[in-house]
């Protein structure tokens, strides 16, 4: 259907020719699309930024120690690792518009991998807390726990945020595996690749994301601002 | 005249006292309460109520005061009442005084039993005294006030509001009605209520659906608002099927009509 | 006979032969807005419905029908229906959907999949909302009426706290702000990509711009309160802490990311139905629109400036003073476009050739009830005034007389202009002006009482009131009787017209706009034989005539 579309033509009063633009086989179109829905994401995960800005604000203290005791390692690790993805998925598009269709599949397939560690390292993160517990409606999380309500809030919103992080990232291993299946089925090609572009862009959405919440949670309790400094290696 | 004098004197001793009925509308009576009746047997709250919504009055027999008019408004109210007794409802004359005995009870229920002025089923209405303190529990749970009195020469007398209590069958106060002068109709309305529509002639439960208690008026009053919005909605209803009966003629009539 | 709409369509996949499956998976802008249309209304009619009930007990004080806790329900239905499945959707998806693309010279939106995909994402929002409606009972599993009794605002912490459905309907609005974000962002690419040539955006019908500056705030403000209801669903069910007090969180938050998103959302409702206006008041002048530019920019500086303004429903939360004074200086800040669209309307009918058809009416009458709703609307955003008025009768009857008076009365008024348009039938004339007249004086019997009732202290969400408010309650209930048959028999003069009426032609109105230069009506599958090439203003008349004329089949100016 796409393939096959010609444009229509229609003509002024001069008689010069003007194509008309279809919602056929709009390649700026799709991408101005797609980078609109990526605002939304920008601005569901900007409302929650706004919010642990106002607790942050209210408990700084609380939030510097919660935040060293996260394990800074582990975060920078995943954050390298989405980076690295970031290039594979980029690398991979280039590829696909040189028309090398294995070698994009390839850094697709790449990309996933790194997704999927990322994802690994997250439950161990999220394991190690359960065990010092610290986990959603658990020990220390529940109301009558001692621990401080800036406290709270921090690992609050730390689950709620990289617990939707983490389900972005699964969406986005689902969206890669479909694209594999469609580069398949010739669906997605080196004309025809608006697809990738998209999915790609939504992987550098959801890796700007990581960037923002990264140095939020992790890096704010960095150095000798708490007393002790660092972090607890598990 | 004298009703009414004495009346106010009560009710401005009460106030001076701060005494009176706190209402306690939902409060539960439990049922398992205890009290001796005219023959001197024990009976729990419950055989007492026999499974019907009951009037409770608070009062003390040797009672100078406002009990002996409440009693005699009780008697022509009952009379007067169009609801079947000791089937519809149970009335209990209970006493909150510490001493009083089976005897006396007696002696006051037979008076006013005669002065109802038809044929009244003896077992619906029972004169009842305290047991182990159950008068003082019930009293402190329907929020009914009394203050112990003594005079110089040692009498024991007792300030006191008057009122009708209403319980339903589980022991839930559903209504007080205050005073000494009851209308039988509001009395009707508050048993119906008490009994959550499940006692009486089916047009009395229609009544319920009409009447509302005031509080400020301390009666019951006919919903006329409640009424009018149900006949204006059933006119509104009206309107949209005389569209669709409208539609319907014309299609059968013009099949092929313009509008 | 040429084919239409009706006739033939195209499908999301597959090549369907039943008619059933042809609507079902239809991707043709003009009968989804349909398909939208038809089960909008359902629902609108549902929430009145409730809302009559909630009037029918009110009428006096005390308990009439329903208990108290049953009220809450009701007025919580009554709110989550007409917000999130008729007003929100409202006249984008409506309108936007079966008028914008061929006011444009486009053949359909720039993802008709995806406005397909929407259409079914709102349905599925819809049952999730009709699921939350009831609960089994965990011991012998039956059936009880268990909707949200926390009204639609869903404040924190009793929305936390309470059992009833709550996470389910939330889930719902999710769905549904989904359905929304889908639909602006379909309409801005398609505004921005498939104008027809040489229209450039100040050649574009104003309803265009309201549909343009409505998409801006579906895309940017409905994201907000996704997330705030998903922070709401986590709260609840996992306690992550962000709005319980018990654990430092912060209840007053919740009720700003909720404003945040939902006091764009009133422009969001707006900006589209003074597009309708300013597409009725110049034909029904005969004259061009005054003030064109100002219009467009008008819209866009509302939909800016409605971004900044979401404090003045917290100014009784304990806000700062300073901030409470910010928030009122802005509020009053964006009644100015606004009023100037007034003035502009006003000076096209000055000296115009004025037709009082129909849809002319409606807008005349929205003129007088908006008016009034946005008057109002300054009056409490003085900071003085809103903590004395908050929560009473008075905002009730402002916002009513705003979203009723101005966006509902003009989708009323879009819909017997567009009429012809859709259905290529013409309703009949003198019902269809006394349904505006019953709907007129009802709305007004209904709610200028509320006015005075709130004014003397007469709260909102209130199952009972005191004697003194009684005589208010009983003249709204008669504006609410006649406000619900002057909308009954409304539907049914248009639905009388569709199935009865008189062939309307392509052109009734003899308006200028593209979606009148049509080859036939109702309208072809893919609209416009040609696509036009648009070297002309949208709204050009001399001497009460059309000055732009079409050859249909080649589209080429006549003129």
């Amino acid at each position: 259907m796409s393939h096959e579309y010609v444009p229509e033509i229609a003509t002024d009063r001069d008689g010069n020719e003007h194509e008309v633009q279809g919602w056929q086989d709009d390649f700026y179109g799709g991408k101005l699309g797609f980078w609109l829905f990526m605002l939304t994401e920008v601005m569901m995960f900007g409302g929650m930024f706004l919010s642990l800005a106002y607790y942050n604000t209210l408990h700084p203290h609380d939030f510097l120690e919660a935040s060293a005791s996260l394990n800074r390692w582990l975060g920078g690790t995943n954050t390298v690792i989405l980076l690295v993805s970031a290039l594979t998925m980029g690398l991979g598009l280039l590829r696909m518009r040189t028309g090398d269709v294995k070698g994009a599949k390839l850094m697709i397939w790449a990309t996933i991998l790194l997704a999927l560690i990322f994802l690994g390292i997250k439950a161990v993160e999220w394991n190690a807390e359960y065990h010092h517990g610290i986990f959603l409606m658990h020990d220390q999380m529940l109301p009558e726990s001692s621990m401080a309500f800036g406290k709270k809030l921090f690992f609050g919103m730390y689950f709620t945020m990289t617990g939707l992080h983490g389900f972005h990232i699964m969406i986005g291993i689902g969206l890669m595996l479909w694209l594999i299946k469609r580069i398949n089925s010739e669906k997605v090609t080196q004309d025809h690749h608006i697809l990738y572009w998209n999915i790609a862009l939504y992987w550098d959405i959801v890796h700007l994301i990581w960037v923002f919440v990264f140095p939020y949670f992790y890096m704010i309790g960095a150095g000798d601002v708490v007393a002790g400094g660092g972090h607890h290696g598990h | 005249m004298k009703k009414i004098l004495m009346f106010l004197l009560i009710t401005l001793s009460l106030k001076a006292a701060q005494l009176g009925v706190n209402e306690h509308q939902g409060a539960m009576v439990p049922l398992d309460l205890t009290f001796i009746n005219e023959k001197g047997e024990k009976v729990t709250l419950k055989k007492l109520m026999d499974g019907k919504p009951t009037m409770i009055s608070l009062n003390y027999f040797r009672c100078a005061g406002i009990c002996g008019p409440q009693f005699e408004d009780m008697a022509k109210m009952l009379s007067q009442l169009k609801l079947a007794e000791n089937i519809d409802y149970k009335a209990l004359t209970i006493s909150f005084a510490e001493d009083e005995t089976p005897a006396l009870a007696a002696a006051k229920r037979k008076t006013y039993l005669g002065a109802i002025e038809r044929p009244f089923v003896q077992d619906a209405w029972h004169f009842l005294i305290s047991d182990n303190n159950s008068s003082a529990k019930l009293s402190k749970i329907v929020g009914f006030t009394y203050q112990k009195e003594v005079s110089k020469a040692g009498v024991v007398d007792y300030i006191h509001p008057a009122a009708l209590i209403m319980l339903s069958p589980e022991g839930k106060v559903t209504r007080y009605l205050n005073g000494i002068n009851q209308l039988p109709f509001d009395v009707k309305m508050a048993l119906l209520e008490a009994g959550e529509g499940k006692i009486g002639p089916t047009i009395a439960k229609r009544l319920l659906f009409c009447f509302a208690y005031d509080p400020k008026g301390k009666t019951y009053v006919f919903k006329w608002e409640k009424i009018t919005g149900i006949v204006m909605t059933l006119m509104m209803l009206a309107f949209f099927i005389y569209l669709v009966v409208t539609t319907k003629r014309d299609d059968d009539n013009n099949p092929d009509h313009q509008n | 006979m040429s084919k239409t709409y009706f006739d033939e369509t195209h499908c999301a996949f597959g090549h369907p032969k039943s008619t059933f499956m042809q609507w079902m998976l239809t991707i043709d802008h003009k009968r989804i807005g349909l398909m939208y249309a038809a089960v909008m209304f359902t629902f609108f009619f549902v929430a009145v419905a409730t809302a009559f009930v909630m009037r029918l007990e009110l009428l006096a004080p005390g308990q009439q029908f329903i208990d108290g806790d049953t009220f809450n329900q009701a007025f919580t239905l009554h709110g989550v229906i007409m917000i999130f499945l008729f007003i929100i959707p409202g006249i984008p998806a409506i309108f936007g959907n079966i008028v914008m693309p061929i006011m444009i010279g486009a053949k359909d939106v720039s993802f008709p999949r995806l406005n397909w995909f929407t259409f079914w994402l709102y349905i599925v929002g819809a049952l999730v909302a009709l699921s939350s409606l009831v609960s089994f009972n965990d011991v012998d599993g039956e059936m009880i009426f268990n909707f949200a009794d926390t009204g639609w605002t869903f404040y924190a912490p009793y929305s936390l706290n309470t059992g009833t459905n709550v996470i389910t309907t939330l889930v719902a609005a999710f769905i549904l702000g989904m359905a929304s974000i889908l639909t602006g962002l379909n309409f801005l690419v398609t505004i921005h990509r498939l104008r027809a040539p040489g229209m450039g955006f100040f050649k574009m019908p104003l309803f265009v711009w309201g549909i343009y500056a409505t998409g801006w705030i579906q895309l940017l403000a409905t994201p907000v309160v996704g997330i705030t209801l998903v922070l709401a669903i986590l709260e609840k069910q996992f306690g992550i802490g962000i709005f319980d007090p018990a654990k430092g969180g912060d209840p007053v938050l919740f009720q700003h990311l909720f404003w945040i998103y939902s006091h764009p959302a009133v422009y969001l409702m707006i900006l589209p139905a003074f597009g309708i206006m300013s597409e009725i008041i110049p034909v029904f002048s005969r004259k061009e629109i005054f003030g064109y530019r100002t219009i467009a920019l008008s819209s866009a500086s509302i939909a800016g400036i409605g971004y900044l303004v979401w404090g003045h429903h917290l100014f009784t939360s304990g806000m700062a003073d300073i901030a409470k004074t910010v928030f009122s200086f802005l509020t009053f800040f964006v009644a100015i476009p606004t009023g100037i669209k007034f003035y502009d309307w006003v000076a096209t009918m000055y000296q115009g050739k004025i037709v009082l058809s129909t849809p002319m009416i409606w807008a005349l009458g929205t003129i007088i009830t908006f008016a009034i709703g946005g008057l109002t609307g300054i009056t409490i955003t003085m900071v003085g005034l809103d903590i004395h008025l908050q929560d009473t009768y008075y905002s009730v009857a402002h916002f009513h007389y705003a979203i009723l008076g101005g966006v509902v009365f003009l989708m009323f008024a879009g819909m017997h202009y567009w009429f012809p348009l859709i259905t290529g039938k013409m309703y009949n004339e003198k019902k269809a002006k006394i349904a505006f007249y019953m709907n007129f004086v009802g709305i007004n019997l209904l709610w200028f009482p509320m006015f005075i009732a709130g004014y003397l202290g007469m709260p909102r969400r209130y199952f009972d009131y005191l004697p003194e408010f009684e005589i208010y309650h009983q003249i709204s209930f008669a504006g609410a009787v006649v406000m619900v048959s002057g909308l009954v028999y409304m539907f049914w003069v248009l639905f009388q017209g569709w199935r009865n009426g008189e062939p309307s032609g392509t052109n009734p109105w003899n308006a200028t706009t593209l979606e009148w230069h049509l080859p036939s009506s109702p309208p072809p599958l893919e609209n416009h034989s040609k696509v036009p090439y648009v070297d002309f203003e949208p709204y050009k008349y001399e001497n009460g005539e059309p000055v732009v004329k079409f050859d249909y089949e080649t589209m080429k100016r006549i003129d």
